[in-house]
């Protein structure tokens, strides 16, 4: 369960998606919801913020998700470590060589610290120079202001997340690993998507997976959102082109995914009161050659 | 005798919009510097930091508190860590439109 082709992504989009169909709305005492990793090879951190999310959707019907899976295998190991320090966010869980740990950004002025931390993870994990984790660092911090400034309004009763939080995991290459290295980072805002933020300021009939494409082009956002002098997703789109990556993102029904290839996108469903994603996921991967 | 300001005797890892401001305010409240010959040092500064919001907001709260300096702030001179970051900021400080207060704060 990784996301790195825009086919994986999407089964572990309908994975998420099924269990939510079979999770109805209930009131009274929580019911159990078993998700199993026995069978899974390997998770990423696209993975680890759709269990979140996954999590506080099936809390909102009155289930409870239970995880299960091989104790000693590779995935359930990574999801120990990542969870465990979610909850406990004291340091007690140690990360692999290579391994930024799924966290909570809870105020914008957490988010120069935690984007500074990953690209430490880069510099040390990888054969990244200084100058390419800045520039990496950059234009990630433009994208998380982005979203602390326009994605998350203030929290309201009911809603999915009562606080404007952030949740942010991301991975290095190993620096012994032979592979060619790569560093990924994904976020996820639970605030207004960005089809509900173009919709109304673009030509009428694009459908969630358009509208997120049409945000990567530049000049769109900052015609659009009032204030918005950056370029923001145009930048990262040159910037995962320029190093063979890769950018998807996910959100309300849209699905968008960039590379040095093809774009690409699609609408998971049509329903706007019920979307998929109550917010945006993007996923950043950047390979060094 | 250009003035030199360090960026992070002033500056926290705060929220980029904010610390712009707070450098802004900070520079136009120091009776002896003289934007027209100033140099801001924003080496060993985190680059998430120093981004288009920093800057950005750091050229609206010009505008704001003394409006005829803004384009003697577009000027000013930025020692950074990066040729990178002086190609971005020279991109941001060129293409910045002041916002009227009222709806900047919206």
């Amino acid at each position: 369960m990784t996301s790195e082709t825009p086919d994986a992504l999407l089964d572990m989009i309908h994975v998420v998606h099924a269990f939510l169909q079979h999770t109805p709305k209930h009131h009274g005492k929580l019911k159990k919801g078993l998700l199993s990793f026995t069978s899974c090879e390997d998770i990423d951190a696209v993975t680890l913020l759709l269990i979140m999310y996954l999590n506080h959707q099936m809390a909102r019907r009155g289930w409870q998700l239970f995880l299960i899976g091989d104790p000693g295998s590779r995935p359930w190991r990574k999801i120990y470590r990542n969870l465990g320090n979610m909850k406990r966010q004291d340091k007690i869980t140690k990360p692999e060589p290579g391994e930024f740990l799924l966290r909570e950004v809870s105020s914008p002025q957490e988010m120069v610290k935690v984007i500074s931390e990953w690209a430490d993870c880069v510099r040390a994990d990888t054969s990244a120079s200084d100058e390419q984790a800045a520039l990496w660092e950059m234009k990630i911090g433009e994208i998380v202001t982005n979203s602390f400034q326009h994605g998350l309004g203030p929290g309201r009763p009911g809603e999915l997340f009562r606080h404007r939080s952030i949740y942010i995991a991301g991975q290095a290459s190993c620096i012994s690993d032979p592979k060619p290295h790569m560093a990924h980072l994904a976020a996820m805002d639970f605030g207004r998507t960005i089809p509900a933020t173009l919709e109304n300021k673009l030509a009428e009939g694009l459908t969630d997976g358009e509208l997120i494409q049409e945000a990567c082009q530049r000049g769109v956002t900052a015609r659009s959102v009032i204030d918005n002098q950056g370029a923001g997703l145009a930048d990262l789109v040159d910037l995962v082109k320029a190093n063979n990556g890769s950018l998807q993102i996910l959100s309300r029904n849209g699905l968008a995914h960039i590379s040095h290839r093809h774009p690409y996108s699609r609408n998971l469903q049509r329903d706007t009161k019920a979307p998929f994603l109550e917010g945006s996921l993007t996923s950043i991967r950047l390979n060094l050659t | 005798m250009t003035t030199t300001i360090i960026g992070r005797e002033i500056l926290k890892n705060g929220f980029p919009p904010d610390e712009g401001r707070r450098l802004a305010e900070a520079v136009l409240n120091n009776d002896s510097v003289d934007l027209d010959d100033v140099e801001i040092d924003l080496t060993a500064m985190k680059p998430a930091l120093l981004i288009s919001g920093f800057f950005n907001s750091f050229l609206q709260r010009v505008y704001e508190l003394k409006p005829q300096l803004l384009e003697v702030a577009r000027t000013v001179s930025w020692r950074l860590d990066f040729e990178f970051q002086q190609a971005a900021v020279k991109r941001w400080v060129d293409a910045f439109k002041a916002q009227d207060p009222e709806r900047a704060a919206l």
